[in-house]
């Protein structure tokens, strides 16, 4: 493993996987992905361990990943492990997101709760978040137990929709002081 | 005993003539120059100590004009010098009372102010406390149905933004 010069070609990434036509798929890999690393501090420590041997990490990758998942992607990740570039995940993952969403026109979030949501409710909530934003939308979501309830969207051109119950309570909160 | 010499007589008289108009003629006038000049020399004295004595008494008037001048300009001094310091005392006694009065005013300004973050100090960490108890008894309290029902409420409240912006 060596931290040679390395360069993340994304917009070249994303052509490759438009032509292969797995655009979509390794989109969603690579967010999944990232946010694996990003919400298990060990894993991370493990994945970005200059020390950990590549041949390791490739393994321990395979391992993890389920059936069905992309070549695109194991290849992205291995590549990135054998340049020791690991850190490099969430920019390539965010990075090929806003691509798509410039591409497609598709504008993409993350809804955040304290439970799991069910289908009807999530279809029900892309419905409305389309509406409010006037395009169409692609929520992906993460539950986040210390929530104290509610959700949360956030959008990747940075537009927030907070309808939590530790929102309201701050609302709560300054109407009282103020 | 007693004889009258008419001779003796005669003789006598003419020797106290001839000494007589020899005292006139010789004597006298020597010694009635010497008096004279004496008596001009002394009248001369009189007049100087006169004149002196005069201009005495003109220096004297004039110096007792030059002290009543001064003592009115002193007492005029005095009097200012008292003018100006009593109208000193005055404006610094103004001025400590104004003093004194802005001071007072800004303290009862900062003690109000005081008073006033201190109420709102209090009352931010009374509602941040409450709001944290309620956080917690929330988050003890509520089930994953509840959660549900949450979430559901919360998409309707997203929806009536829907509605607004339509």
């Amino acid at each position: 493993m060596s931290r040679g010069r390395f360069e993340l070609n994304i917009e070249q990434i994303f052509n490759d996987a438009k032509k292969t036509g797995v655009l979509e798929k390794l989109e969603d890999e690579l967010y999944s992905f990232a946010s694996l690393i990003d919400s298990h501090y060990d894993f991370k420590l493990f994945i970005e361990d200059p020390r950990v041997a590549a041949t390791y990490k490739k393994k321990m990758l395979k391992k993890l990943c389920p059936p069905g998942i992309s070549n695109d992607f194991v290849n992205l990740i291995e590549m990135l492990i054998d340049n020791g570039r690991e850190e490099l995940v969430a920019p390539l993952s965010s990075g090929i997101t806003k691509r798509l969403f410039k591409e497609a026109g598709v504008l993409f979030g993350e809804a955040r709760t304290a439970v799991p949501v069910p289908l009807e409710l999530q279809q029900q909530l892309n419905k409305t978040m389309a509406a409010l934003e006037k395009r169409p939308v692609k929520l992906r979501y993460h539950v986040e137990e210390k929530m104290l309830g509610g959700l949360v969207v956030n959008f990747i051109n940075g537009e927030v929709w907070d309808a939590s119950l530790k929102h309201k309570l701050n609302e709560l909160k300054d109407l009282v002081l103020n | 005993m007693f004889e009258v010499e008419t001779g003796l007589i005669f003789w006598t008289v003419i020797s106290f003539l001839i000494l007589l108009v020899l005292l006139y003629k010789v004597v006298f006038p020597p010694i009635a120059k010497v008096l004279d000049q004496r008596r001009q020399a002394i009248e001369g004295g009189l007049e100087k100590a006169k004149q002196a004595q005069a201009e005495g008494e003109g220096l004297l008037a004039k110096y007792h004009q030059q002290m009543l001048e001064a003592e009115k300009k002193t007492r005029e001094i005095l009097d200012d010098a008292q003018r100006k310091s009593q109208f000193l005392r005055d404006e610094t006694l103004r001025s400590a009372q104004k003093e004194a009065i802005h001071i007072l005013e800004n303290t009862k300004k900062d003690i109000e102010n005081y008073k006033r973050r201190s109420m709102e100090s209090l009352k931010e960490e009374i509602v941040a406390m409450v709001v944290e108890v309620s956080s917690r008894l929330i988050q003890k309290e509520l089930k994953a149905a509840d959660h549900i029902k949450l979430i559901e409420a919360s998409i309707k409240e997203l929806d009536k933004s829907v509605k607004r912006q339509v």
